[in-house]
């Protein structure tokens, strides 16, 4: 078993065995070797998202946790959320350049139900048009890099 | 200074034993002996090997390890000692005092005139003293044996030096009861160049003045501090011409290696035996060894997990540069004050990612100091230029360039000179080896004009494959944008954030 293997069997456990409140994960959807998983989430009660229901979907590559999981709504219900694009793609930090290894499906789940917890008004990001129409498939935030300087 | 190294076939003095060691014995005179002895063996089986060697009694040798007393019937086993473990010694002449290394000192070469002091007669109470903390078996007196009549011009001196060595004996006794097998120091783990892993380190100890390993510490060690070089532990130099009382901790591989090894384990103050048992904040699993961030939850880190949490931060130039610390990692949760503290720990990385860790840490420190990278052809060394020229000659390569834009030095205006490159493409060489070579770095060239913008805070060529326009360089950590090259503001947020 490799280490992101045994590293996500063990959060699985952990997520069935005493899942946070308004999140469960999607057993009959988890992919063999665990690299794909899907969560159902809840709103919180007296949030704007009361009892809606969303799905997300989670990737880890081969070098999770250490690489960060590409995690993105699914479905026919996504959130209308100023962070949130119509596409399903989030704007949140910890999934791109906050990621560390020391954070897990659990919290990025917490943070999200967060996010959406603390919403005033449901509207979509401001340039949501642009985004959908012109973004890649990957959400995570594209790296950029150096050349050698010396080339 | 000569140096006696005798092996000595100790046949009837071993009793059974599987395996054997190598020791080597020396006392502060340098006067070294060898010794074959099995590890089940005792300490006083050792002394009587060298005993019978130096021809002296083995009841006025004392072996020193690791600051500590040896006592007489301590296993070899138990002491932690690999092949050609030295142990210091110093003489112990029958009056109880510790003369006999100037004893030693003076006739080294013939170990026929060795002798003892000749000193007073102790006082039975302080015999029993010593003796009833039982660390002194091979220290006590034997009340049978002839003491020699000390001259009177030493009375002073002799009384009070045996003062403070009764003293040393009462609380190395209690340290000994509480510490009983030397192996409690492998706590202390080291890296190993030689192994090129972790392995259990050996702690030594000598005078930090005189650097004799015979030296007594009135405590044993607990923590890193302990042994860090302003140490607060002191103790007694045995060594009659020093009177140094601070003794020098160093740590050694717990293998054998052959040679002269100094300085090839350092000591790895963050990682520790997982006694606790604590599972890595990454992958969970309870690892035998683990890394303890210095943050204040202590998060906990297998080795393995560090490899390549160290290794994917590096590549991703994630190391930060640190007031005290250098170009380090702090704790994965983000902690406060839980940067790894000495640099030596990324030594786990493994060979070729340190060198590279070095590398980017010079960088770094160069590029947040003020300098700037030579970025001629393979070379990139530190350089901080002294006037406000725009030409700057690199002192490691001579390569010449300019300070606005990084290339290559060049008459008149930047941008004029880059589209010069782009243009320039008839000047080749006739030969055909150096041509394919310079049309090649002209293609590459050309490829990283095209595709890369600079930061227009350190001139990095940055290539953008996705994402908002909205850039940070992890190289100086300027905020700019794609759009503008310029630093990133209001205006680029609200007119162009996503293209």
């Amino acid at each position: 078993m490799t280490s992101m293997e045994k590293r996500l069997q063990k959060e699985l456990q952990a997520m069935t065995k005493d899942p946070p409140a308004g999140v469960s994960v999607n057993t009959d959807l988890l992919s063999s070797n665990l690299s794909e998983w899907v969560v159902d989430i809840e709103g919180a009660p007296g949030t704007l998202y009361e009892s809606e229901r969303f799905q997300l979907g989670f990737k880890f590559t081969s070098r999770y946790p250490f690489d960060s999981p590409q995690v993105m709504f699914l479905g026919p219900n996504i959130p209308v959320h100023p962070h949130i694009y119509s596409n399903g793609h989030i704007c949140l930090s910890i999934l791109t350049e906050d990621w560390s290894p020391a954070l897990s499906v659990q919290s990025v789940c917490l943070s999200i139900v967060s996010m959406l917890s603390s919403c005033k008004e449901k509207k979509l990001p401001p340039d949501n048009a642009l985004y959908v129409r012109t973004c890649s498939k990957d959400p995570k935030k594209t790296r950029w890099w150096y050349h050698d300087n010396s080339v | 200074m000569a140096t006696t190294s005798n092996s000595i076939g100790l046949g009837s003095l071993l009793k059974c034993s599987d395996e054997k060691i190598s020791v080597a014995v020396r006392f502060s005179s340098n006067q070294s002996y060898i010794a074959n002895v099995g590890i089940k063996d005792t300490i006083l089986d050792l002394k009587k090997a060298v005993a019978l060697e130096a021809n002296i009694s083995p009841r006025n040798i004392n072996l020193v390890l690791a600051g500590q007393l040896l006592t007489d019937s301590t296993l070899i086993q138990d002491c932690g000692l690999g092949s050609h473990t030295t142990l210091h010694a110093f003489f112990w002449s029958d009056d109880g005092l510790a003369s006999g290394d100037v004893c030693l000192g003076t006739t080294h070469n013939d170990k026929k005139t060795l002798q003892t002091q000749p000193g007073p007669s102790m006082e039975s109470s302080s015999l029993d003293t010593v003796h009833n903390n039982e660390i002194s078996s091979g220290v006590h007196l034997n009340r049978q044996e002839d003491v020699p009549q000390r001259r009177e011009s030493d009375v002073d001196g002799d009384y009070l030096l045996r003062r403070s060595l009764q003293q040393t004996i009462s609380s190395l006794g209690t340290q000994l009861s509480a510490c009983t097998n030397i192996r409690n120091f492998s706590r202390f783990l080291v890296y190993c160049k030689l192994c090129e892993s972790v392995q259990p380190g050996k702690l030594r100890l000598c005078c930090k003045q005189c650097g004799s390993g015979a030296f007594l510490v009135d405590r044993g060690p607990c923590n890193w501090n302990d042994i860090s070089s302003d140490t607060s532990i002191r103790g007694t130099c045995k060594n009659l011409n020093c009177s140094c009382d601070i003794p020098r901790f160093y740590l050694r591989c717990c293998q054998h290696h052959e040679g002269d090894i100094d300085g090839t384990a350092v000591g790895l103050k963050h990682v520790q035996p997982n006694s606790r048992r604590v599972e890595c904040i990454i992958c969970s699993d309870v690892m035998s060894h683990v890394l303890i961030f210095p943050c204040s939850p202590g998060h906990v880190m297998c080795l393995d997990c560090f490899r390549q949490y160290g290794s994917t931060c590096l590549s991703e130039r994630r190391f930060i540069e640190h007031p005290f610390h250098g170009y380090t990692l702090p704790c994965p949760v983000g902690c406060s004050d839980s940067h790894i503290e000495e640099s030596h720990h990324f030594l786990l990385l493994g060979q070729e990612k340190y060198e590279r860790y070095k590398n980017f840490g010079a960088e770094e420190y160069v590029l947040q100091n003020g300098g700037m990278l030579c970025p001629g052809p393979g070379c990139g060394s530190g350089l901080f230029p002294a006037t406000d020229d725009r030409l700057i000659r690199c002192r490691e390569c001579q390569f010449e360039s300019c300070r606005e834009c990084r290339r290559e030095y060049h008459v008149g205006d930047c941008e004029e000179y880059l589209e010069s490159l782009r243009l320039d493409l008839s000047n080749l060489e006739i030969n055909n080896e150096r041509a394919l070579r310079a049309s090649w770095e002209r293609e590459s060239t050309n490829l990283i004009e095209e595709t890369t913008k600079t930061c227009p805070g350190c001139q990095t060529k940055t290539e953008r494959s996705g994402g908002c326009m909205h850039l940070v360089c992890t190289r100086c950590r300027t905020e700019w944008c794609w759009v503008c090259v310029k630093p990133w503001n209001r205006d680029c947020q609200a007119d162009h954030w996503f293209g």
